[in-house]
Parts: structure tokens; sequence; C-alpha cells
């Protein structure tokens, strides 16, 4: 039986390193629905796949460029989840977007603006080519 | 050629309907259709999220595209079955307030 993320105790649930291209982030998010997050509830589930989704085709866009490597982990720490991604790229200027505000018919641009709506806490480091999201997980959400 | 998308036509609506989730990976695939679609004349497209598990940013921005586009030209852009998750995404993003979008 598997646990329930009340009981689980805080550690790693993941870690990858995955070439930098668009199959490669479907591949992952399948493996992590059928896998790590499958006893998640469907909301918290599909919040931590756009969070890691949004995180790694940042990293593929403004990144390491194709074929480079990413790396990534997901972590249970009690309460939530920890998201890292991180690559090998020169990273991107993330103090811009804190204070852009997306037109709603714009065509692009919403990646950063998901991953704080999604998320509890959103860190970079400086450089911009690491990322770390926090998200709260609600047990009785469904 | 295999396509992740199907085209259906009644009268003057085409639906767009694709098989998976629209994300990064088949965004790609799916805006040039759409892109050609209008250019064709289409004035009335629904896209069908009935089969989709996910929608990204990018996939948010080919709806805004595809709106732009048809609304432009005089037509209307809407989405239907979209799972609960997909709504609130859709609703969070401020999306529902250029054109309609339903669940399943």
């Amino acid at each position: 039986m598997k646990e329930s993320n009340a009981v689980r105790p805080p550690g790693m649930l993941l870690r990858r390193e995955v070439t930098a291209a668009f199959p490669e982030i479907d591949r992952l998010c399948g493996e992590l629905r059928t896998g790590v997050l499958a006893d998640f509830p469907p909301r918290e589930r599909f919040a931590v796949e756009l969070l890691l989704r949004e995180a790694l085709t940042n990293a593929v866009r403004h990144g390491t460029g194709a074929g480079g490597l990413v790396r990534c982990e997901i972590e249970w720490i009690g309460n939530g989840v920890a998201i890292r991604v991180c690559d090998s790229g020169s990273g991107f200027d993330w103090r811009k977007s804190e204070h852009l505000t997306c037109d709603s018919r714009a065509e692009s641009g919403r990646g950063i603006q998901i991953l704080r709506q999604y998320s509890n806490a959103l860190r970079f480091n400086e450089s911009g080519n690491s990322v770390e999201v926090i998200r709260v997980i609600s047990q009785g959400r469904t | 050629m295999m396509t992740n998308f199907e085209i259906r036509r009644e009268g003057n609506c085409v639906t767009v309907a694709p098989a998976t989730d629209v994300v990064a990976s088949l965004v790609g695939e799916l805006r040039p259709a759409m892109r050609d679609l209008v250019r064709s004349g289409v004035r009335q497209m629904v896209l069908d999220l009935g089969r989709a598990e996910m929608v990204d940013s990018t996939g948010i921005g080919l709806m805004l595209s595809a709106f732009n586009s048809i609304s432009a030209a005089g037509g209307e852009f809407s989405v239907v079955g979209a799972s609960r998750e997909i709504l609130e995404l859709l609703r969070t993003m401020r999306v529902q307030q250029h054109f309609p979008v339903s669940g399943r």
C-alpha cells in the first residue's frame, strides 16, 4: 500500500537529469503521474506537475540550450514539496520578470506568472539558472 | 502522417481535438495547423480539451493566439471539455474574459 502524504516522512521523491527537450519533459511528467504523484489529490498532482513543467520549460527555453542537461528534483518536505530545477546555461534575468504584469491577451510570458500563482515560495539563484519552488499540499482538497 | 490531434468540421464550425496534453511539445505541431485553418477562412473554431489532462503556459499562449487571429477576422473561438484542474488554471490566468471556456 502506498504511503499517504499525511504520514510520509520528509525525503527525496525524485532526482533526475534529463536532456533539455520538450519530449523529455513529457516523458518525465508521465512517469510522475503514475509514480510518485499517483496518490496526491488530483488538484495537487496537477499543480506539482504544472510547476515542474514550467520550471523545466524555462530551462529548455532560456537555459542550457537544445541537447544540454537539466537536473531536477522533487523533495517531500513534510507539508508539501520542494521542486528544484537547475541547468548549466547562463540563466536569465528573473528580476525583470518580478515587475511584469502579463497582458491578458499576450501569447507568451505566462510561465513565471504560473510559477508564482501555483507556488507558496519561488526562489531563483543569483544568475537565474537554478530555481526552487515550494508548494504546500492541501490534504483535504480534491 | 500520424497527428496528435483531430480536426472535425460541422457546418461553419471547425473543432480541433488534441489527443493528448496541450503543452509545449504539442504546440509546435498544433499552432501551424490552427493558423492554416484561420487562413483558409475558418471563423468559428472550438478547441476540445476532452482528452487533455494538462495545459501549460505554452498551451495557453496557443489559445490566445488562435483567439487573437480569429477575433481579428471577425470570428469566434471557444474551449470545451476542460477538466476541473484545467478550468481552474484558465480562470486563474484570466483567459475566460476573452473567450468561452466550458468543462467536461
